[in-house]
């Protein structure tokens, strides 16, 4: 029992040195009750009080997806579709596999009118950036595990579990790449507030190019004076890649 | 929690599921044309798998005035679904000629609008006979005010009693008198009828009266009026509107045709005085304790769909109160549980008529049961009292027992599902889905693990530990390699170096005595024989220890040498090992240094040859 114990704070401490994992265990207590009071708010109909406490929990530091499952929920209730779609973007980004999320995300993204994403993209999508990481070190390690056994005992099975291995890593790492450019290299947020004008340049004095949806997922490119510069597809009559710049309160990054 | 998640299903769920449910609505009128003096009934009848049938909106019908005839209520439960319907009768008495359109009746029952159709009526001229007012009305009792001398147009508003019990009907007769003729449709304003209950006695009338030798034509209107608490109360007065042309039928031949045409005439505003009633209460002498509240004149009778049933169908009972009085305010009387059947919630309908001016009808109370256990059973009698205002008693009146047999049902019609198809999950509404209540997992990391550093110095580890071993690898083949290399390269200058050696002994021996030379011999043998063995295993890389001549000459031709130099080592090892077992038949010197020679030669010949 005592040896567990020992054995489960050593694992702890081990992985809390190698993940760096924020030490909130003093706060569980409070965070869990401010959530449960959160829930309670929506369940009684009280969604702004709800979406107070839910916002609380993240700026304390909390990044949990059910945090912004149920804020999205919340300010769904109160219609507003923009905030609504970013907390679900953000708790699907957290973990794409969840069947409600996704559920939700996906009932909300009706009241936009978005592209169909590709079948590449839906499967980078199902998964996390975290997931493809321990997928390709994974595979790697087996590979080079395989490589080292195999230049002492040559055998013809290691060599095709050695060539299998290998494929995975290749197709692990594109995974990887795809992810890491269409995740963290690109910026994206969500217009939150309307009406949402792209202006021609970064400032009210150009003149207005398009205007865009709440809701609408847009890439944001660069910054300068307080605009965004933003690259958005135009989804009917034909999809065409528009760029614009919006002012930064309009949109949240995800 | 449970039930909060259920209220929010309620909340969400249940307005959109009206889309799913039938409801329709139909209105159907006796007949499409009618004469002016004749009525029709518009039936409205809604239909529903609900129970609660909200009531339909009447439009505004131009050309008609309306009177609520009363409704019926339906409810039937077939395989578990109840189907209502509600029909809404009303009589329409037509105003004019012409033709008349009933615009759509709507209902809203949860958002939704239902419509029906248009109806078209013709209204014709009524038949000769028919169109003028009956004079033989003459004869009524008409209270006339008697300050109408003069007046060619006047209103009366009049009850046929001052005093009466709550509940008890007071018949209100608004009168309008004219001798002129009419521009428009005169406008009505009823009394304010506070502290009563009213309901229009269809139809109007119009007749002739002669007050003082003056022929005026009366236009009666009649309302039922029910007080509701005893006290004394007001009748408010009533009010008509109406624009009057200034000549009198009689000369209407003198008239200017053309100038009544033009003329606006003249709108006048006729007003009854108000008048008091005193409402008495109900006696409490003789009160039953269980008093319904109904006053009129009643009796109670049931009826059952069926006298024979089988357990699990359903069974309606009847329970009919027919009578005179305010039949809507009829109470359900108690109708009683019966052990062994299912009861049901008790639904009622009303039919209303109003002959002779007087509210009555029936009041029916269908109870359905669903008996559960076969044998005979008696539904006991069920009791109603009022009051009677003519008698001003109470009275109780009872209906009569029936008895009912319940045989054994099938089983297959045992209560619960009756499947006839089989049900798929039904999308009544899309929405969100609920918030997650679960714990929070806090501790869950959400950072990027190949930003973390360690995680990067990790990866390293494989790619180290390939390297360290490849190359560990390469250096022992390598060295092993050397070594290999080495002993081949040098094999052939240790052999004659050694052998460079050993010829020294052979000059040593031949000056020895016999025994001294045998052991010299058997060394000098054993010392050759290892510097021939040790050459090839050099050459071989191979361990010279168990090096039989099998062995050497399996891996010479391996190595493709010879076959006649093989068959000259296997000699000379045979000779070897002669020599080293027999060593004093081998002291002749000459054979000795022959054997030397033969190994120096053979040694040179592998040396070209491996």
């Amino acid at each position: 029992m005592t040896k567990n114990r020992i054995k489960l704070i050593i694992t702890l401490s081990i992985l809390n040195i190698i993940f760096g994992l924020k030490n909130l265990s003093g706060q569980i207590p409070d965070i869990q009750n401010i959530f449960e009071q959160g829930n309670k708010f929506y369940e009684q109909g009280n969604f702004n009080e709800a979406i107070v406490n839910y916002e609380l929990l993240i700026s304390k530091g909390v990044n949990d997806k059910s945090v912004y499952y149920n804020l999205g929920n919340a300010y769904y209730r109160i219609k507003s579709l923009g905030k609504s779609i970013l907390n679900y973007e953000r708790a699907h980004k957290l973990s794409p596999r969840d069947e409600d999320i996704n559920y939700n995300l996906n009932f909300v993204r009706t009241f936009v009118k978005e592209q169909e994403d590709n079948i590449l993209y839906k499967i980078i999508d199902s998964f996390t950036m975290n997931e493809l990481t321990l997928f390709v070190s994974i595979t790697y390690f087996i590979l080079v595990a395989c490589l080292i056994i195999y230049m002492f005992y040559k055998n013809i099975i290691l060599k095709w579990i050695m060539f299998s291995f290998g494929y995975l890593l290749i197709i692990s790492l594109i995974l990887f790449y795809s992810k890491y450019t269409i995740q963290e290299k690109t910026i994206k947020g969500i217009v939150i507030t309307t009406p949402a004008e792209a202006r021609t340049g970064p400032g009210d004095d150009y003149s207005v190019g398009f205007t865009l949806p709440e809701g609408k997922k847009v890439i944001i490119l660069t910054e300068k004076n307080g605009w965004y510069a933003i690259a958005v597809k135009q989804a009917e009559p034909q999809p065409v890649m528009l760029k614009g710049w919006l002012q930064k309160h309009l949109i949240e990054k995800i | 929690m449970k039930t909060v998640y259920i209220l929010w299903f309620l909340f969400y769920i249940i307005p959109v599921t009206v889309n799913a449910q039938n409801i329709s609505i139909n209105a159907t009128v006796d007949k499409t044309t009618v004469a002016l003096n004749e009525q029709i009934t518009l039936t409205i009848t809604v239909n529903g798998d609900v129970s609660n049938l909200p009531q339909p909106n009447l439009p505004q019908l131009t050309g008609f005035n309306a009177y609520s005839a009363g409704s019926s209520h339906n409810i039937s439960i077939i395989n578990g679904k109840v189907t209502s319907s509600i029909s809404f009768n009303y009589i329409l008495v037509p105003k004019s000629v012409g033709k008349h359109t009933i615009e759509p009746i709507t209902l809203n029952y949860k958002n939704q609008t239902y419509k029906t159709d248009p109806i078209t009526i013709e209204v014709v001229q009524a038949s000769q006979q028919q169109q003028q007012p009956s004079i033989q009305n003459q004869k009524r009792t008409v209270t006339v005010p008697k300050d109408i001398s003069g007046k060619k147009i006047f209103i009366t508003l009049d009850t046929d009693k001052k005093t009466a019990y709550v509940g008890e009907q007071i018949t209100l007769s608004f009168k309008f008198y004219r001798n002129i003729n009419l521009l428009g449709q005169p406008q009505y304003v009823p009394p304010s009828l506070t502290g009563f209950f009213s309901e229009d006695l269809p139809p109007q009338q119009e007749y002739y009266v002669n007050i003082n030798g003056v022929r005026y034509l009366v236009t009666e209107l009649k309302t039922a009026l029910f007080p509701t608490a005893p006290g004394k109360y007001t009748i408010g007065s009533a009010q008509l509107q109406c624009n009057i042309s200034e000549f009198s039928p009689d000369d209407f031949f003198n008239d200017d045709f053309f100038g009544n045409f033009f003329s606006m005439g003249k709108t006048k505003v006729l007003k009854t005085n108000p008048f008091e009633i005193t409402v008495l209460p109900l006696p409490e002498s003789d009160k039953p304790i269980n008093f319904s509240g109904a006053v009129g004149s009643y009796k109670i009778t049931t009826k059952l769909d069926k006298m024979d049933i089988k357990t699990n169908e359903p069974l309606t009972l009847n329970v009919i109160i027919s009578g005179v009085g305010n039949l809507k305010t009829i109470p359900e009387p108690v109708i009683p549980e019966i052990k062994g059947f299912k009861k049901y919630q008790t639904l009622s309908s009303l039919n209303i008529s109003k002959q002779n001016y007087k509210v009555q009808g029936s009041k029916v109370f269908k109870t359905i049961y669903i008996p559960q256990v076969s044998g005979k059973y008696t539904i006991p009698e069920i009791y109603f009292n009022y009051f009677d205002p003519e008698t001003k008693t109470y009275i109780t009146t009872k209906s009569n027992p029936i008895t009912v047999s319940v045989a054994q049902g099938t089983k297959e019609s045992a209560p619960g599902l009756t499947l006839a198809t089989a049900n798929d999950i039904k999308l009544i509404g899309t929405d969100i889905r609920h918030i997650k209540t679960d714990k929070l997992n806090i501790n869950k990391n959400a950072k990027l693990i190949y930003k973390n550093s360690i995680f990067i110095i990790l990866q390293f580890i494989p790619i180290l530990s390939l390297l360290v071993t490849y190359g560990y690898k390469i250096k022992t083949e390598k060295l092993s390699k050397d070594i290999k290399y080495a002993r081949f390269t040098r094999a052939y200058k240790t052999a004659k170096q050694k052998l460079k050696n050993l010829k020294k002994t052979i000059t040593v021996i031949s000056k020895l005595d016999s025994e001294e030379a045998t052991k010299k011999i058997k060394k000098y043998y054993d010392e050759l024989s290892n510097i021939f063995i040790e050459y090839i295993a050099d050459k071989l890389n191979m361990l010279p220890a168990g090096l039989t001549v099998e062995i050497l000459s399996e891996e010479l031709t391996k190595k493709n040498v010879p076959g006649e130099q093989i068959k000259k080592v296997e000699a000379l090892c045979r000779e070897f090992d002669f020599a080293r077992f027999a060593p004093g038949q081998i002291t002749d010197k000459t054979h000795i240094e022959n054997i030397y020679n033969e190994t120096e030669q053979l040694i040179n010949q592998l040396e070209k040859s491996l």
